[in-house]
């Protein structure tokens, strides 16, 4: 065990430990009724991966960064944990729809904004990473920008989705424009 | 001065038969539909649900029929509505999903009671792609369009017969807007009932209740907070948020959205005992045919699944209950007969006295209210289209009294399941040897009955 976490670079241990932690929870949540698994306990199981798949980019890209990634590759590593995720839901929609309609699945409302909060808790978690850095004398990075940058998606997202519905009463992302775009170009 | 005796007494048998006509002719049954949206079957005291109380809508049962196999062919609000109203499978009325639009050629049980001198009116949610229709023989269509047509609990602007109005502007006149769209949609209806309490009248009231966001009125709210929901054995508290089910934006543990659902009931129940009150305060209640009914179940963790659109039991089956105290022989009774809605179309214009036009698929489940021994159907076809971009397969089903077969048409294997022996559907028996003969014989009947059902002529 230890010889085969020693081989994992140290930046992305953890990240690939919320994965694996986050799949061990998948099959206890899913599948835990069949074997008699208490309710309590599936429960728990279903709030570790619910933690994992909102907080593990998070977490993952902290723990990146303190074992000497850059605030890019810190990034990247973080962004692994939604990912696996995400490919999932596409998966599972592409087993029912089809190729084409499936990789659209993707790019409905709630996934894009589920990306704009991983990255917003990103710069959360950034903005403690650094607060902390400055607060034990170390040297850290400018704070504004990185979290500037994080809240970007978000503002986006919740500006056209906001101004579509404000002017001219359609909402883009979640379900009316999704489904124009779904009755336009795969059906 | 015999003569005269005999003359005075033909008259006088002449005008009692012509007396007798016209008020055969005023006897003609009253229609009051009550549809609810995702109602559960079971979620209904009558049904020993271990805490809901709908005491009115048990009234109808304790007073009609309950139909305790009742189902809709096509598991989501828009198919199963068009078929309520047109007596056809959505195979042919065409409302397959939530694309499909309502085809304004599509012939409605309106239209021969309207010819046939009622008043008609359809009240309440509509929401069936391509918004809202010239809906031939209905006197007053009084709708919306909010929120895709799905309405809001709270502040829904109605159309009234295809006039949009302001938000808290009520479309019949002399009623108040509540604000709560249940407490609205029963007064608008029961000044319907009041307008035209001197003729034949055949109201539908459509609630939004107790679709999503499942909110029940400020009596009701918090009535369940105490209860102790137990979960079926496969479900967990957090399953609206896993597994694609979040598109449905629950946003609270399972056994919370429970009991808001339940409570959502609790509040509707107490409006339909107004409906029923108004009924009975002007001497309507005898010669009026009320049904209550859900235009598809609700799967509360069943399977690992929420929401509707499956072939399993809690998604297809729905509480339909007939009252009609002068029409139901032995009132007070359940029935094991396979019911759909596309049965009710034809009842209502077989009670009215009207013929059942061609095109209606359903059937008539007079001789059941008459409680004479015939059998609707043996078999019956289930279709569910793909509605994109829920996570569900489109699928075909074939349910007889005992057995289910569902066809998937990709993504999952096909079921098979004994439902005498295990009616909760947790064995797939699709491949035990043993099942083989039986498995063939229904795949059969599933194709036939599929290519019966949706060739151009089976509605003709």
């Amino acid at each position: 065990m230890k010889n085969i976490l020693m081989q994992i670079p140290a930046q992305w241990r953890v990240a690939v430990g919320i994965i694996v932690t986050a799949t061990l929870m998948t099959i206890i949540y899913d599948y835990g009724w069949q074997i008699g698994l208490p309710l309590a306990l599936r429960n728990l199981s279903g709030l570790v991966l619910f933690f994992c798949i909102m907080f593990g980019a998070g977490t993952a890209y902290v723990c990146a960064r303190l074992y000497g990634s850059s605030y890019a590759q810190g990034l990247k590593i973080g962004l692994c944990v939604p990912l696996v995720w995400y490919i999932k839901e596409i998966l599972v929609a592409m087993n029912f729809y089809g190729f084409a309609a499936g990789l659209y699945a993707g790019l409905q409302g709630p996934y894009l904004f589920y990306f704009g909060i991983i990255f917003m808790l990103i710069g959360i978690f950034n903005l403690i990473y650094q607060l902390t850095l400055k607060l034990l004398n170390k040297p850290s990075e400018k704070l504004f920008k990185a979290t500037a940058l994080s809240l970007l998606p978000t503002f986006v997202l919740g500006g056209i989705e906001g101004i579509g519905l404000a002017v001219f009463g359609v909402d883009v992302l979640v379900f009316q424009g999704f489904l124009a775009g779904y009755r336009t170009f795969i059906l | 001065m015999k003569s005269i005796f005999v003359f005075s007494t033909l008259i006088s048998l002449a005008l009692a038969s012509f007396v007798q006509v016209q008020a055969a002719e005023s006897k003609k049954p009253n229609i009051v539909f009550i549809l609810a949206d995702d109602h559960r079957w079971d979620y209904l005291s009558v049904m020993d649900h271990p805490f809901i109380e709908t005491p009115n809508i048990d009234s109808i049962a304790n007073e009609g029929v309950l139909f305790e196999n009742a189902f809709v062919t096509s598991s989501l609000c828009s198919p199963s509505r068009a078929s309520f109203l047109t007596g056809q499978y959505p195979q042919q009325h065409g409302v397959q999903n939530n694309f499909t639009v309502w085809d304004n050629k599509n012939i409605t049980y309106f239209e021969p009671l309207k010819a046939a001198g009622y008043a008609t009116a359809f009240i309440g949610k509509w929401h069936m792609p391509g918004g809202l229709p010239t809906l031939r023989g209905v006197d007053q269509f009084i709708s919306f369009e909010h929120a895709g047509g799905q309405g809001a609990y709270t502040g829904t602007p109605y159309i009234v017969n295809g006039k949009a109005l302001k938000l808290g502007e009520s479309p019949v006149e002399g009623v108040d807007i509540t604000g709560y769209i249940t407490d609205d949609l029963t007064n608008f209806s029961n000044k319907f009932i009041e307008n035209n309490q001197d003729k034949p009248f055949a109201l539908y009231i459509s609630h939004k209740a107790l679709h999503l966001p499942m909110e029940p009125d400020a009596e009701a709210a918090g009535r369940y907070d105490d209860v102790n929901i137990v979960l079926p054995k496969e479900a967990d508290s957090w399953l609206a948020f896993a597994d694609g089910s979040f598109k449905h934006f629950l946003w609270d543990s399972l056994e919370e959205k429970m009991k808001d659902y339940a409570e959502t009931a609790i509040a509707m129940d107490q409006q339909i005992g107004l409906v029923l009150d108004k009924l009975e305060t002007l001497g309507l209640d005898d010669n009026t045919i009320v049904v209550f009914a859900g235009d598809n179940g609700y799967m509360w963790g069943e399977h690992r699944l929420i929401d509707k659109r499956w072939s399993y039991e809690e998604s297809m089956r729905i509480p339909f209950i007939i009252k009609y105290p002068n029409g139901i022989k032995n009132p007070g009774r359940r029935s094991q007969e396979m019911l759909l809605n596309l049965d009710m179309a034809p009842t209502f214009l077989a009670l009215a006295g009207l013929e059942v036009p061609q095109h209606m698929q359903g059937k008539s489940a007079v001789a059941i209210l008459e409680d004479k021994p015939e059998s609707l159907r043996d078999a019956w076809l289930y279709k569910y289209y793909e509605d994109y971009p829920y996570p569900v397969p489109e699928q075909l089903a074939l349910r007889t009294k005992r057995y289910k077969l569902i066809d998937y048409k990709r993504g999952k294997q096909d079921e098979l399941f004994d439902l005498k022996n295990d009616p909760l559907e947790q064995n797939n028996l699709i491949d035990d040897p043993k099942m083989q003969t039986i498995y063939q014989q229904l795949k059969t009947r599933l194709h036939e009955m599929d290519a019966e059902v949706s060739q151009p002529a089976a509605a003709e």
